[in-house]
C-alpha cells in the first residue's frame, strides 16, 4: 500500500476548524462529536490530496477507535433515564452507532466502496484489517485511520500500489 | 404570540443543535423543512418530542403534524391553542 496523504487532527476547537475549511455543510452542526472529528479530518485529508485521486466505485472507508461513539451514547442514555420525563432524543439516537461517520463521508463524496468502523484496543490492530481489505483487490483507494473522540484523528489515504 | 414564537425559535435551536444560529435569523414564515432551515425527517421527530416535553402536546396525526411544522408561526399558533403545560 502506498500512502497518498495523511492528516492528524486534534479534537479541539472543531467549530473553528470547520469554519476555516470554508465548506458549507449544515449537517456538521447536527453531528455527534465522533462524526464531527472523522468528517473534518476526512475533509482536510481530501483538501490535501484532491478528490480527483479517488475512484468513487473503488474507494472504501475504514475507521476505528477504542471508545467509538460512547460520548453520544451516554448523552442519549441520559434522555431516557428519568421515567417521569422520558424523551429519548431522535437526533442523538441517529449517532448511537459509530459507522454513521463513515456513511456520512461516503454519501457526501459519493464513494460507493464499503465502509466500516471498528472498535479496537489500539491503532496497531487496524493495520491488518486495512491490509486484508486491500488484499481483496476490490479497492483502489482507502480512507483509513484512527478517530478517537476527545483525543483526535489520524487519517490516511492509501492506494493499492 | 410573538413571545411564544421567539421561545419556540430558541427551543428549535437548542433541540436541533443549530449552533451559530440565532433567534433573529429564523424567519417566522420561512418553511422549516426543505428550503428555509433545511430540516430533515429526524429533525421533525425531534420537534415532535420537543412539543411533548415542553408543551404537553402529542402530535400523532401525520397530516396535522405537517401543517403544524410548516413554519414557526403555524407552530406557535398550534402550541398556543393546544398546550397543556
Amino acid at each position: 500500500m502506498k500512502i497518498i496523504g495523511e492528516v492528524i487532527l486534534e479534537d479541539k476547537d472543531l467549530m473553528q476548524e470547520y469554519k476555516e475549511l470554508g465548506i458549507d455543510y449544515p449537517k456538521f452542526y447536527k453531528m455527534d462529536g465522533l462524526s464531527r472529528l472523522g468528517w473534518l479530518a476526512t475533509e482536510k485529508l481530501l483538501q490535501q490530496v484532491g478528490t480527483e485521486v479517488l475512484d468513487s466505485e473503488r474507494t472504501c472507508i475504514i475507521m476505528a477507535s477504542k471508545n467509538a461513539c460512547l460520548h453520544n451514547n451516554r448523552a442519549f442514555e441520559a434522555t431516557m433515564k428519568d421515567h417521569n420525563n422520558y424523551f429519548p432524543s431522535p437526533a442523538l439516537f441517529v449517532y448511537t452507532v459509530p459507522n454513521i461517520v463513515t456513511g456520512e463521508i461516503a454519501i457526501e463524496h459519493k464513494l460507493y466502496g464499503e465502509t466500516a468502523f471498528y472498535e479496537l484496543n489500539n491503532e496497531d490492530e487496524l493495520e491488518p484489517i486495512v491490509k486484508a481489505t486491500m488484499a481483496t483487490g476490490r479497492f483502489k483507494n482507502a480512507i483509513v485511520g484512527w478517530v478517537e473522540e476527545g483525543s483526535g484523528a489520524k487519517l490516511r489515504l492509501v492506494n493499492d500500489n | 404570540m410573538e413571545q411564544l414564537e421567539q421561545e419556540l425559535k430558541a427551543r428549535i435551536i437548542e433541540a436541533l443543535n443549530l449552533e451559530e444560529m440565532t433567534v433573529e435569523q429564523i424567519d417566522s414564515d420561512a418553511p422549516l423543512f426543505g428550503e428555509g432551515l433545511g430540516l430533515d425527517s429526524i429533525d421533525s421527530l425531534e420537534l415532535i418530542m420537543m412539543l411533548d416535553k415542553y408543551y404537553g402536546i402529542k402530535l400523532t396525526d401525520k397530516t396535522i403534524a405537517k401543517q403544524v411544522l410548516a413554519n414557526v408561526r403555524t407552530l406557535a399558533e398550534y402550541v398556543n391553542e393546544h398546550r397543556t403545560k
